[in-house]
């Protein structure tokens, strides 16, 4: 059994890689267009078995990979809210383990929250003013977001209780 | 459900220019440069500056100007959305009206100053990861944020990560493929129904693809441990960077030539 940090590092850095090649593995294509991966499952599971602070890092990683192999940029703010900070809030589900659910609520809604700020920095800079941008955010990421954060918290609900004991 | 054969990771394109060899450390710090001069300016001189500039740079770094299009793909209809909302809603002098669709002199300009902001924003972001590698950008980041280690900012761990990280995707991409195979062999059936009943299929998909990334964790750290790897502190690498007169005088170069365009602009249009 190597050393607890070395294994954490490397096992965080797998939950990342995971998480990336899941996200070019399509389980469902929405009618308008978007679709519906998996890529949050490993980064819950992550932080699910070693805790917020590790998990935040996997995350980090995960979202700045995702930025570097094809993501874009607009607004400086909008960088740092869809990708890095996107992936590492969903490490919150560590906080709230019982029960299992709330956590992986916590999670989902903390990345919701992190893609419907940056959809208002988006369109305060980018829209014509007096535009709702509130609105304009939520429709715009709530029509995706939402049913692929779903999906992840009924997989991990799923997969926990069968991967919780393995070492 | 299919697999993306032969798909490229990310956007690199390794070619033998004056600006793939240049640090990336230096890149990096330049686009930054690039991003915010682009934000500054907001007519016609400013985006014909930037746009210009950008030419040089395609030029020399040898890469097809259909190629480097081709990159701001996924977000053109995102241009193209944000260009369209001012082009009607902007209020001012109507240049053009067709019952309640009615286009002004005013949005027109909106219109085409957002789109065109948008546009270079991409395209100055894209030209970063087409001419460096994502391990290149690994070790510029981690270097560049060394300094925070100070305060317990774990840049090298993190770099560590991003690195493993790229080198795993290709093969657990080719590990699913095999697991999806072999339960599809055993009449699993992974592309019909629902989203829920989907994700039911996909399960014995997902638990051996968990057990493999956890033994393959549990390897890699034994392995590395045995190479008596123990963090960040007094570890050496194999291809140090290193920071050229050429990455100094691009990096002054670019700042340069931002303040200048910032400037000009702002006195041409007083």
């Amino acid at each position: 059994m190597a050393n607890r940090k070395v294994r954490i590092l490397v096992e965080g850095a797998l939950a990342a890689s995971l998480a990336l090649a899941l996200s070019y593995l399509r389980l469902w294509r929405m009618p308008q267009g978007g679709s519906i991966t998996l890529e949050n499952v490993p980064l819950f599971i992550f932080a699910l078995r070693w805790g917020l602070r590790a998990g935040f890092g996997a995350g980090s990683v995960a979202g700045i990979l995702q930025l570097i192999l094809g993501g874009y940029v607009v607004h400086p703010v909008q960088a740092l809210l869809d990708y890095p900070l996107a992936f590492a809030v969903l490490s919150l589900a560590a906080l709230w383990k019982r029960p299992l659910w709330g956590g992986l609520i916590l999670g989902s809604g903390a990345r919701f929250l992190c893609h419907l700020l940056s959809g208002v920095v988006f369109f305060a800079a980018y829209a014509p003013e007096g535009t709702n941008v509130w609105a304009y955010s939520a429709i715009y990421n709530g029509s995706f977001m939402l049913p692929s954060l779903a999906l992840s918290v009924a997989a991990v609900y799923l997969l926990w209780p069968r991967l919780k004991t393995i070492e | 459900m299919k697999f993306l054969n032969n798909m490229t990771l990310g956007q690199y394109v390794p070619v033998d220019s004056s600006i793939h060899s240049l640090d990336p450390r230096c890149k990096i710090i330049a686009t930054i440069v690039c991003l915010t001069g682009v934000f500054l300016v907001s007519g016609p001189y400013g985006f014909l500056s930037w746009g210009l500039f950008f030419a040089l740079m395609v030029m020399l770094s040898r890469l097809s100007g259909g190629l480097i299009l081709s990159t701001s793909r996924p977000v053109w209809i995102l241009i193209a959305f944000t260009s369209i909302i001012h082009l009607f809603f902007t209020q001012g002098t109507p240049v053009f009206s067709w019952g309640i669709l009615k286009i002004t002199h005013e949005g027109l300009e909106m219109a085409a100053r957002m789109g065109l902001r948008l546009l270079m924003l991409v395209l100055f972001a894209g030209f970063l990861t087409l001419t460096t590698s994502p391990t290149e950008l690994a070790d510029g980041l981690e270097s560049l944020f060394s300094p925070l280690k100070r305060f317990g900012f774990p840049a090298h761990e993190l770099a560590m990560m991003m690195t493993i990280a790229l080198r795993f995707i290709p093969t657990l991409l080719n590990e699913t493929e095999r697991i999806m195979k072999a339960q599809i062999a055993r009449g699993a059936d992974l592309d019909r129904g629902g989203p829920l009943r989907r994700l039911r299929a996909f399960m014995p998909v997902l638990v051996p693809l968990f057990v493999i990334v956890f033994q393959r964790a549990d390897d890699l750290a034994t392995a590395m441990e045995a190479r008596n790897y123990t963090g960040g502190e007094g570890r050496t690498r194999m291809y140090p960077l290193r920071w050229s007169i050429a990455d100094t005088a691009t990096l002054m170069l670019t700042v340069l030539f931002a303040v200048a365009v910032t400037l000009l602009e702002k006195r041409l249009m007083a």
